[in-house]
């Protein structure tokens, strides 16, 4: 109680002081100077967009207007990726893709006296069973169509289910080990060609 | 009892082989041969053998008493690739190719050595390529080791490797892929000392410039000089392009470097 009593008259002593002060102008911009101090500094750029980033946001879009965005996206992505991976591809993807392309190659061999020929060759696992050519009367040589993947390919022709001869019109050959070439086929598909 | 070992369900023993194939003696110590040949089946069953590889060779085995003897040798050297972590599917090849040659199998087991020694030496310098002892990729092995059959020697491939180490081992493949190949169509060998350079500074030997010879041969059935296809293709590989590049600057059209029709002589 003591110290209220105490407190109320020194409030009281200090406004009667005041009040007997002379009056004095404030100085010139004192009250713009106070305002300025009173305004929120300007942050700078990365702050604001921390803090942007920082708080929570709620969009609502309808799927009718993503779709066109969506859209865009993904041709945006789908050229990139093919315009990067044209000769980027990993060498893992690339012999996988390769192997799966399957492209048609024509063999023709000529030899009057055979009575039957057979391509064997990596591709079959050096087993004719499928392979047999047939002979072509207006060629007057064995031809055989089929498909092959992509990629380097050993083969000879199997005369008579005894005798491997290499493809005369081949112009790579490998070694076999046992004596005799192999001719070398290269299947490639892109460009549209059979090289 | 031989369906059971072709498929692997069981053991057949040398008599019964041996008597598919026209009544061959049964001795005592062909008795002990068959139980070791039964294991030796198993083996590089579980090795991985391909069952259609091992049911060719062991029907093969039957018509060819020769065969049939040198088959634990042949099972053995598959074994022993296998436990040296070396590829199996050159050896399996080698033989599928043997027995559709009706090669001898004296000279099927001396070919199978070499292509063992051909993949560890392929093997050995692409470890020292990488600087590594660890496991090295298998397509890799069979690719470099499958150049030696094109027409270069070991010593011949180990330098150029080492000339080469600047570039990606991938690269180095291609580049060896086209020298050998040029050089069986006796393209200029400073021309193709040239393009390999080329390749190899400006990484540009994508795997598709591995047809480069091909490409070689179709351009100069067109009447293109060795040069000027030798300056395309440094330009081109100078500006790390592809094949398909080359063969548009070369004035290729989808259907120019198809397999020409057969032509009368």
């Amino acid at each position: 109680m003591k110290q209220n009593q105490n407190d109320n008259d020194i409030d009281r002593i200090l406004i009667e002081n005041i009040g007997k002060l002379p009056y004095k102008d404030p100085p010139e911009g004192m009250a713009e100077t106070i305002l300025r101090s009173l305004a929120p500094k300007k942050m700078k750029w990365w702050r604001r967009f921390y803090i942007w980033v920082k708080t929570p946001k709620t969009f609502s879009v309808s799927p009718f207007a993503l779709a066109p965005a969506l859209v865009v996206v993904m041709v945006f992505l789908t050229f990139t990726a093919s315009f990067y991976f044209k000769e980027n591809i990993p060498e893992s993807f690339k012999q996988i893709g390769e192997y799966q392309r399957n492209v048609p190659v024509s063999l023709i061999f000529k030899h009057q006296k055979a009575a039957s020929v057979a391509v064997i060759g990596t591709f079959n696992h050096w087993n004719p069973k499928g392979y047999e050519m047939e002979y072509n009367d207006a060629l007057g040589a064995w031809m055989l169509k089929f498909k092959l993947p992509t990629g380097r390919h050993d083969y000879v022709f199997l005369v008579d289910s005894r005798t491997s001869l290499p493809d005369p019109l081949s112009e790579f050959t490998r070694d076999d080990g046992f004596g005799n070439l192999n001719s070398v086929l290269f299947v490639k598909n892109n460009y549209g060609q059979k090289i | 009892m031989l369906s059971g070992l072709l498929l692997g369900t069981t053991g057949v023993s040398m008599a019964q082989l041996g008597s598919q194939s026209g009544g061959l003696q049964e001795t005592p110590i062909e008795n002990s041969q068959s139980a070791g040949l039964t294991e030796l089946v198993e083996t590089v069953r579980a090795a991985g053998v391909p069952e259609t590889t091992l049911n060719r060779l062991l029907l093969a085995g039957i018509e060819d008493r020769e065969l049939f003897d040198a088959m634990p040798e042949i099972f053995s050297l598959l074994i022993r690739a296998h436990r040296e972590n070396l590829p199996l599917e050159p050896l399996t090849s080698k033989i599928e190719e043997a027995l559709a040659k009706r090669i001898p199998a004296t000279k099927t087991i001396a070919v199978l050595k070499q292509e063992i020694d051909d993949l560890i030496f392929a093997r050995r310098i692409i470890r020292q390529r990488l600087h590594s002892e660890e496991s090295v990729d298998p397509g890799s092995i069979i690719q470099l080791s499958e150049i030696l059959r094109a027409g270069i020697t070991k010593e011949e491939l180990r330098l150029f490797m080492k000339n080469t180490s600047g570039a990606p081992l991938s690269m180095q493949i291609v580049g060896a892929e086209i020298m050998v190949y040029c050089r069986q169509i006796h393209f200029n060998p400073d021309i193709i000392q040239k393009i390999i350079n080329a390749g190899i500074q400006y990484k540009s030997f994508t795997p598709g410039w591995r047809y480069l010879a091909k490409v070689i041969v179709a351009a100069k059935k067109r009447g293109l000089s060795g040069e000027q296809i030798g300056k395309a293709t440094i330009d081109i590989l100078e500006e790390k392009g592809s094949l398909k590049d080359l063969m548009t600057e070369l004035g290729f059209t989808d259907r120019d470097v198809r397999r020409e029709p057969i032509r009368e002589k």
